[in-house]
């Protein structure tokens, strides 16, 4: 149950931390408002409240320090400028830091972050102009603040924001009662036994608060911290204000506590308030309950409740901070845009749905089949049904696969990290501007996502942009500018990473190349293929290997793994302007384009990320060589041909191959050979299944699939049908006679 | 005392599925099997050892054919119509096995079962754990976890 509460918390720092990043562009560029800073702190206490209740002790003082400084901000004690930005920064990247590891219950050394622990005090100090010792004292952490901030986080999923605890005590907001009015003060302490009898104080209330205005004050004095909460003794008693309708009478009030006498303690009081009334309030209890008027003195007056106290089955809960907002907008509540109600699910079930749909949609393609096999296609009401199966199945998958959707928001985010630290590092200022975070990507894609971009963003810093004395000498601004770009362009998503630096410096590369032995002297390369030796394997441009990046595994590394999400990179450059790196990638990892061809009688699919032309039989110039080794020659090039057949030995090799169709594949080497198949059928949108999950990786096959008709079709492994470069052989060519071939090379 | 003898022996109870490979009768726990179905065909599976038979479809799960009489060295099964294939869950993996007939579902005691014969197949005594004796027939107990198809096994 805590581990639970306690991963539930962390997920919500997720979100929070999110909002305080999203707070903290604003505040960048700018476009902030009090609502912001509003939102921000409220992320913070909302993190400290959590922290407070699991007893991370860290958390809650560096969350602490920082959200005192965001109330300076919101008071207007502070002014926000580049300091107060940059230390909001690294406040925001520490707080990160402690948040994971206290996730992973890492110890972080305590040096990390003291920095900016001491500046963010120091903040608040001067902004306040309190001595040091008063500001050890505002540190101290009132742990009863947090024991009842804690409800919020372990009770109250539902995602609602919580008042701020350190709000001045609640405000009597137009009590409810006209002046001269009676009033009922129902005080009501519900026995253990009144619980376990099945009876919920709710319902009682609502009752009470069909008689008339009434309003609800719940005291959790006596309610236990969290940690050492037990579900008996009953510990809540509340205080209810009624402003009965005409003809009700303490009898009546009597009737609805009739039916837990004796289960809970009951005192009736009759008074006569004194102040103006507000405006009405609401008449169901679990709807809206504002403070008590102040009523009279034998009425005896319950500690405010500094929480909401959603706690069940307490249906009272503090006022709504509407109210707050309203009287003041200092009270910190909800954001004025309405929020999207969500759920969080597990993603196994998601994935569950994922299969089930899939399979739906190929028991409806096998339907529709056999549809058309029978004599009876004439009945047009069938077909009509099974037109309207066919759309409704399409939008269910589309639907589904939305499901496992998220917007690359968060990705971006943490880019913004990467790039803020590494231009420290490399000691350049720079900016990072997003465009487009509302995209939607597969979950698993922005995961792995993570890695390559974090790459590629430190290359872009460390390589792409120039020193500051540079940009200023070449005219322009010392902050360099990395734009991070999404977008959905025919069904695939492009992630753009542009710098606004000195573009590749292709002599340099070139010579580099030459050195490493990648190209030879006599090549001729046009620009754009000097900018994509980048991407081959140990290649590095640094002089010296820095910090940062400069390892000689970057971009290949990048581009393996981009291409391993089914994607492909590309990198443009403009020499005194910037490089451009463009990933595109598949909508999802699930359904992949595939061109359905057969061989030896068996069904495959080749991926069509990796194909790059198809040739009918008797189109292709073919060239026997040794051993029934041939060679296709394709634009003053000639090109291995893999038989499929014999590579994933369904057969022996073919005498020859006029009857053969070709495809040309390239592999992620940037290398290309043929495949000779016996057919191609049709292009093909198909979903994926691993084959791991109950058998093993298959040499030369990547994954599996399942047909219209239900028959399992592999999907083949491309990169391993490219034959190597002096190891002519990638372990399939020759199927059988493998051993064979490794002897000849 | 008795009684908790008793207790014990009760305890112990398991149900197995029996089922024939030619001549031979032989049983898994049913605790493996998931469910148990008529042969299908399969797709072929490159480089897969001879007693894979190939992938087959199970509402949307992709999973591997075992042909137990091959893999226990009885012999290739020319799969038709008649052949049953026991869909089993083992570590963690889902596979299922080609045999020729399901047989019987039976409640035995756990300590009945018998030792292997000593005998010089090594794939005798990798693969049955033991024997019961129910009635007159000898049924197999197949050690589960070595039947499985080996990954080192694959390209070779």
């Amino acid at each position: 149950m805590m581990s639970d509460l306690r991963d539930m918390f962390f997920e919500e720092c997720d979100d929070l931390l999110e909002v305080l990043s999203t707070g903290l562009e604003e505040l960048q560029n700018e476009t902030s408002d009090a609502e912001t800073i509003n939102s921000m702190f409220r992320s913070v206490h909302s993190i400290k409240g959590g922290a407070g209740a699991f007893g991370l002790d860290r958390l809650i003082k560096f969350a602490h320090a920082f959200e005192n400084v965001l109330d300076d901000l919101r008071s207007n004690k502070i002014e926000v400028d580049g300091t107060i930005t940059a230390l909001m920064f690294s406040g925001f990247d520490h707080l990160n830091d402690v948040v994971d590891a206290a996730r992973d219950d890492n110890d972080l050394p305590e040096s990390d972050g003291a920095a900016v622990l001491a500046e963010l005090k120091q903040t608040t100090q001067n902004a306040n102009g309190l001595s040091g010792d008063e500001e050890e004292d505002a540190n101290e952490v009132d742990s009863d603040d947090f024991v009842v901030q804690a409800m919020d986080f372990g009770l109250d999923l539902g995602g609602e924001d919580d008042a701020p605890a350190d709000l001045p005590g609640l405000p009597s907001l137009g009590g409810g009662a006209a002046e001269g009015t009676m009033l009922f003060v129902v005080k009501f302490k519900a026995e253990t036994v009144l619980y376990t009898r099945g009876h919920d104080p709710a319902l009682l209330f609502r009752a009470l608060g069909e008689m008339g205005d009434l309003s609800i004050e719940a005291d959790l004095e006596a309610v236990a911290p969290l940690e050492s909460l037990k579900d008996a003794p009953a510990a809540i008693s509340w205080t209810l204000t009624l402003r009965p309708d005409d003809g009700i009478d303490e009898g009546a009030i009597r009737e609805i506590f009739e039916f837990v006498e004796g289960q809970c303690i009951l005192q009736i009081t009759e008074v006569v308030a004194e102040t103006p009334a507000g405006e009405a309030s609401a008449t169901e209890a679990e709807v809206e309950s504002p403070a008590p008027a102040p009523v009279a003195e034998d009425a005896p007056a319950v500690a405010p409740t500094k929480a909401k106290t959603k706690t069940k089955p307490t249906p009272a809960k503090a006022p709504k901070a509407e109210k707050q907002e309203a009287k003041g907008g200092d009270g910190g509540k909800k954001s004025s845009e309405p929020r999207n109600s969500t759920i969080r699910v597990d993603l196994n079930r998601v994935d569950r749905l994922i299969n089930l749909v899939g399979e739906l949609v190929i028991s409806e393609a096998m339907l529709r089949q056999s549809m058309n096999e029978l004599p009876v296609s004439a009945n047009s009401a069938v077909s009509e049904a099974i037109g309207q199966l066919k759309t409704l199945s399409g939008v269910l998958q589309e639907s589904v696969m939305a499901i496992r959707a998220q917007p690359v928001r968060g990705l971006f985010q943490r880019m913004s990290r990467i790039v803020r630290e590494s231009s420290r590092q490399a000691g350049k200022t720079s900016r990072l501007v997003m465009v487009g975070e509302a995209t939607e990507v597969d979950k698993t894609v922005t995961e792995r996502l993570v890695e390559p971009l974090t790459h590629m963003i430190r290359n872009s810093v460390d390589h792409g942009l120039e020193t500051p004395e540079d940009r200023l000498a070449a005219g322009k601004p010392e902050m360099g500018t990395i734009k991070l770009e999404a977008a959905h362009r025919s069904g695939r998503v492009v992630i753009s990473l542009s710098d606004d630096g000195a573009g590749v410096n292709r002599p340099k590369v070139r010579e580099k190349a030459l050195e490493k032995g990648i190209i030879r002297p006599e090549d001729d390369l046009t620009d754009s293929d000097i900018d994509n030796l980048l991407f081959r394997a140990g290649f590095s441009t640094a002089d010296e290997i820095s910090q940062l990046s400069g390892r000689g595994v970057g971009m290949d590394v990048v581009r393996s793994e981009i291409q391993a999400l089914g994607g492909r990179i590309n990198l443009q450059s403009e020499p005194g302007k910037g490089t451009t790196i463009t990933i595109s990638l598949p909508l999802t990892l699930a359904v992949m384009e595939g061109m359905l061809i057969e061989v030896a009688g068996e069904s495959l699919v080749v991926p069509t990320v990796a194909l790059r032309e198809t040739l009918q039989p008797g189109q292709a110039n073919i060239h026997d060589f040794c051993d029934g080794d041939r060679g296709l020659s394709v634009n003053d090039s000639m090109l291995p041909i893999v038989d499929l057949g014999e590579a994933l030995g369904f057969r022996s090799p073919l005498p020859d191959f006029s009857n053969q169709s070709l495809l040309l594949i390239e592999g992620e080497s940037g290398r290309r050979s043929a495949l000779a198949v016996d057919g191609i059928v049709e292009q093909r949108e198909v979903v994926i299944k691993g084959l791991e999950h109950n058998y093993q990786s298959i040499p030369g096959i990547a994954a599996a699939t399942i047909l219209g008709n239900g028959k399992i079709a592999l999907i083949v492994d491309t990169d391993q049908m490219i034959p190597s470069p002096g190891n002519g052989n990638t372990g399939l060519l020759k199927g059988s006679d493998m051993a064979e071939v490794n002897s000849y090379v | 005392m008795s009684e908790q003898a008793t207790q014990e022996q009760t305890d112990e109870r398991i149900e197995i599925v029996s089922f024939a490979i030619g001549e031979q009768a032989f049983c898994l726990d049913i605790g493996h099997v998931l469910e148990i179905r008529g042969w299908t065909s399969t797709t072929t599976l490159p480089h897969a050892p001879e007693y894979v038979v190939g992938m087959m479809n199970l509402r949307g799960a992709v999973l591997p054919v075992i042909d137990l009489s091959m893999r226990l060295g009885l012999g290739k099964t020319i799969p038709e119509s008649r052949h049953v294939i026991i869909i089993a869950h083992i570590d963690e993996k889902s596979v299922g096995f080609l045999v020729d007939a399901v047989s019987n579902i039976i409640t035995v005691n756990t300590d009945e079962i018998k030792a292997t014969p000593e005998v010089s197949s090594s794939r005798t005594a990798a693969f049955i754990r033991g024997v019961y004796t129910l009635d007159d027939t000898i049924v197999r107990a197949i050690d589960v976890h070595q039947i499985m198809p080996q990954e080192a096994m694959s390209a070779a």
